[in-house]
């Protein structure tokens, strides 16, 4: 009986002060803190299709860049009309610094800057501030695709450099969104067709849409509209 | 005999107060890494604050938030493991965050995928019991902060050329559509992975129909299209 006693004495010696120290160390403490070439045709008029003209030569001059492979995104080549000159981008990294890549909203920003119609700049490098800037800008011509009930009368008034904007969830920044030049539009009077656009910063320099009876297919997001 | 068997239960009863104690005080150790439900003892946030976004000032720029706002939690003390992966912060409306610990007291919460533009956000911070929110409204879709674009148009860029890649891969043919004549229009449909073909001509005139089906699926077979995989999809248009 001694030596269970003495067992149990033990025991309680052992545990007992361990388990009140543990219970000491919660007590709560709170603090406070409180000269270049010249452009296509010399002239800087602003036109549509002195947008194309300089779009055609940034598209040319485009290459791949080396963040994503086979990408075209490297700008090197400086174009300039003589007040305006393409900004260096060596597609070496994601920045808009000379290094960093010529997204597809460069180009847009670029060829319509170089035909004489000022305005777009870095703060539109996201398609959908461009494209909100585009419905209010003066001087510029928005016309809407997707909201439009009569989208004959759409493409009709669509001309070759026009800047056509795809966004998955119109006017809202998802990261899925796309810009591009249109290169050509060719619709028949059955409304069939095809829109074939000039791309930068992605795997192809172009792109091509076929238009049924005046529906445009084959988009990755939803058309909104034009700008020219 | 008496005597003894009390001070037996005497010594058995502080034992057990002892024991009890001792896993009592255990759950409450911050320290403990073998607990499974953290109680965030002592633990309080004592500062949320809106991270300055490093964006340059544009001229329409208000004091508004950009569209990857983080939002930087100070607690005031060191917290565990377990207590890190048990915290809980929901932004709402909802976006996808990076959580990332400065240390092991401050915590940045950062939106992976860009906020709505013009909207009121709220940030919940919960722990055991206790609640913390922050909120903000973000700018407008004209004032976004160009770092804030660069951002959301490098993967906007990333993600159109993917598709356009995956579309020539998968379809080698496709920039070669649509063929297109006085007589005919032939498209693919990406959508529904269907060749749709209108030819334009009176119904009644059959051989004609024919001769053009027959053009129409050469044409396509000459560019790489297996119209078995592909079948066409033909439609006749009274001109």
């Amino acid at each position: 009986m001694k030596k269970v006693l003495f067992v149990l004495l033990v025991i309680t010696l052992i545990f007992a002060p361990t388990a009140m120290a543990e219970t000491v160390k919660s007590n709560p403490v709170t603090t406070s803190v409180g000269n270049p070439p010249t452009g296509p045709t010399g002239n800087s008029s602003g036109s549509d299709s002195e947008v194309l003209s300089w779009d055609q030569k940034i598209n040319e001059a485009l290459q791949v860049g080396s963040v994503w492979a086979g990408y075209y995104n490297r700008m090197t080549t400086p174009i300039s009309n003589g007040s305006y000159t393409t900004p260096s981008r060596q597609g070496l990294d994601q920045g808009t610094g000379p290094t960093g890549l010529y997204w597809c909203t460069n180009s847009v920003i670029d060829s319509y800057n170089l035909s004489g119609k000022k305005g777009l700049g870095l703060e539109h490098q996201a398609v959908v501030s461009m494209d909100a800037y585009w419905q209010t800008a003066p001087g510029y011509t928005y016309v809407s695709y997707l909201n439009s009930s009569d989208k004959k009368d759409s493409l009709s008034r669509v001309k070759p450099g026009y800047a056509i904007f795809f966004e998955s969830s119109p006017g809202v920044h998802t990261s899925h969104e796309h810009v591009a030049i249109i290169k050509s539009i060719n619709i028949n009077s059955r409304g069939d067709g095809t829109i074939e656009t000039l791309d930068s910063n992605s795997s192809t320099k172009g792109g091509k849409y076929p238009v049924d009876q005046y529906i445009v297919k084959g988009t990755p997001y939803s058309l909104v509209g034009f700008g020219g | 005999m008496t005597k003894y068997l009390i001070i037996i239960l005497f010594l058995v009863l502080i034992a057990g107060t002892g024991f009890w104690l001792l896993f009592h005080s255990n759950t409450s150790n911050p320290n403990n890494f073998n607990q499974n439900v953290p109680t965030y003892h002592d633990l309080t946030v004592t500062s949320t604050k809106l991270t300055t976004p490093q964006a340059s000032p544009l001229p329409t720029q208000t004091s508004r938030s950009g569209l990857y706002q983080a939002v930087t939690i100070n607690f005031s003390r060191d917290l565990n493991t377990q207590e890190k992966a048990g915290l809980q912060v929901t932004v709402l409306p909802s976006v996808e965050t990076e959580k990332k610990w400065l240390d092991n007291k401050t915590l940045v919460v950062t939106p992976t995928e860009p906020l709505l533009a013009s909207t009121a956000y709220k940030e919940i911070i919960s722990f055991g019991s206790q609640t913390t929110s922050i909120g903000f409204t973000t700018t407008d879709v004209q004032s976004v902060p160009i770092e804030d674009q660069v951002k959301i148009q490098s993967q906007a860029d990333k993600n159109f050329g993917d598709w356009q890649l995956q579309v020539i891969t998968n379809y080698p043919w496709y920039k070669q559509l649509p063929l297109q004549t006085e007589s005919y229009f032939v498209y693919f449909d990406l959508d529904t992975k269907t060749l749709f073909a209108k030819i334009y001509s009176n119904p009644s005139d059959e051989s004609r129909i024919i001769i053009i089906k027959n053009e129409v699926s050469s044409r396509l077979t000459a560019l790489g299209v297996d119209l078995t995989t592909f079948p066409i999809e033909w439609k006749v248009v009274n001109p």
